[in-house]
């Protein structure tokens, strides 16, 4: 319950901070994922399937020109949040289920870890949308009027996704049926984001004045906003 | 006891009245507007409960006393069904008057969410099995689910305009006439008071399930 | 004043009336718990 008690944590040093207990197990979540390449896999494989079966039954002329830049703002959004939602949960619940979780308790502060595996969670989205976004775009000759924006909405979409969902997966974590939980619970708390990033995504390949810029702006405040009470609220669900 | 039965009658009353003695609000189909007097309490209530079970998460996170988190799932359950009765008033309310049971109009959206929000929450109880991490993290989770809310009422007017009734049938208005509005609050009134006897009667029910648990476990 | 409406008061009622008992019935068995595990001494009399 106080996690600035000095001293609890035992590879807490004089030199330790927050961020570098953070960066420590952001890079020790890479290396262990590299390894094995589950939740890379699985979020990709899911993201590239849903892909191609919306490729396929839509292909890229069946939609009406008007119509495209909100569809297929819609059809993306689905994909990356739903494909997002298979496999966020993994950064905590492979602690749980290799037995690791108290050792990570004990060895780094509590908002260091919530931060570490945000930043893993983050590096996961990042190489989705990296993937994803492009292919979607080809694969559905999506015209995109401002580049500049929409790729700003992804990045902020991305954050959002990441910092709603990283507090669920360390709560999900430690609850039965952990697979069907994570979406359940996540889901509510995404809608508004989902909602504004597809709103923005729209505005910014259709073009019209103000593009999505107040979009990518509410979805960086939703950002801010999660990871701030996230930070806040860890500790009680860490600390049981 | 008395004030049950006091709040029974009043109940009586207002169903007679709006019924059979105030007239339909001007502007509305038909008999249509009658349903203010109950939709709009249920709306209240299930706002009042949700607000009331999020106070009682924080009050727990803090002191950890059992009873604040009884309050807070025992609220968290009426709310849900109060904002259940909501939905199925407006939207009966919605086909009448824009002539689709759904539309997604920002209220039904807005409402939606909040049921789901609340589905989870129930959903996530079910799902930890360990009484005290239970309690943890439902309160953890009515906080972060009540972060978003203020995102919605932001971000949804500004996909779809409203066709929900503000001017016509809100007491502050010029638009209400004096018997409805005593009648609308006669009715806002006995709903909350029916919130607070089904608020206590579940707190009870909360408290001696507990206590059965208890006395069970410790025979082990 | 239209048809109906009195009918439309009268199953309101019925419903009511319905909720009403139901909520009393659960008060009484509830205090009825509470005294045989001696929980009531917090409660109303």
């Amino acid at each position: 319950m106080h996690p600035t008690k000095s001293g609890r944590w035992i590879t807490q040093t004089v030199s330790s901070t927050y961020l570098s207990e953070a960066v420590a197990i952001w890079f020790r979540d890479l290396r262990s994922e590299f390894r094995t390449r589950y939740a890379v896999n699985s979020i990709l494989m899911f993201a590239l399937t849903t892909l191609v079966a919306v490729s396929f039954s839509i292909g890229s002329f069946r939609i009406e020109e008007s119509e495209r830049p909100f569809l297929y703002a819609v059809l993306l959004w689905i994909i990356l949040v739903f494909s997002a939602l298979s496999g966020l949960s993994r950064s905590f619940v492979k602690e749980q289920e290799a037995g690791t979780m108290d050792i990570l308790k004990l060895s780094a502060r509590p908002q260091a870890v919530f931060l570490g595996k945000l930043f893993f969670n983050l590096t996961m989205l990042g190489a989705l949308g990296l993937i994803i976004v492009p292919a979607f775009i080809l694969l559905m000759g999506y015209k995109i009027k401002f580049p500049g924006c929409f790729a700003a909405m992804m990045v902020t979409g991305g954050l959002g996704l990441g910092a709603g969902t990283t507090l669920v997966a360390a709560m999900i974590a430690q609850a039965d049926a952990r697979g069907a939980l994570f979406s359940a619970l996540s889901f509510p708390l995404l809608l508004p984001l989902i909602i504004t990033a597809i709103k923005g995504s729209e505005r910014a390949a259709y073009g019209i004045s103000a593009a999505g810029w107040p979009e990518v702006k509410i979805a960086a405040a939703y950002a801010v906003i999660m990871i701030t009470v996230s930070l806040l609220l860890f500790p009680l669900i860490w600390e049981e | 006891m008395i004030y049950k039965i006091l709040l029974t009658i009043w109940m009586n009353l207002i169903i007679a009245a709006v019924f059979l003695y105030v007239e339909p609000a001007a502007g509305f189909p038909g008999e249509v507007s009658r349903i203010l007097f109950f939709h709009v309490p249920t709306a209240w209530v299930a706002t009042l409960a949700f607000f009331l079970s999020m106070i009682a998460s924080c009050v727990y996170l803090i002191t950890r006393k059992v009873n604040a988190d009884f309050l807070a799932q025992s609220s968290a359950e009426l709310g849900f069904l109060f904002c259940f009765l909501a939905t199925v008033t407006g939207s009966i309310f919605a086909k009448a008057t824009w002539g689709s049971f759904w539309n997604w109009d920002p209220r039904q959206t807005s409402i939606v969410m909040l049921l789901m929000i609340y589905g989870a929450y129930f959903v996530l109880r079910s799902a930890v099995p360990d009484h005290e991490k239970r309690r943890v993290f439902a309160g953890v989770y009515s906080i972060l689910a009540f972060c978003t809310v203020p995102f919605l009422v932001f971000v949804v007017p500004r996909i779809t305009n409203s066709l929900h009734p503000e001017d016509t049938l809100n007491p502050a208005s010029p638009g209400m006439d004096m018997k409805t509005l005593i009648f609308f609050l006669g009715s806002l009134c006995a709903y909350t008071g029916l919130f607070v006897w089904m608020l206590r009667l579940k707190v009870r029910m909360l408290r001696l399930l507990d206590r059965e648990q208890r006395a069970f476990r410790s025979n082990f | 004043m239209k048809s109906g409406l009195g009918f439309v008061a009268a199953v309101n009622l019925i419903i009511w009336s319905g909720i009403t008992l139901y909520l009393f019935v659960l008060d009484r068995r509830l205090k009825k718990l509470e005294q045989r595990s001696g929980m009531d001494v917090h409660y109303e009399k």
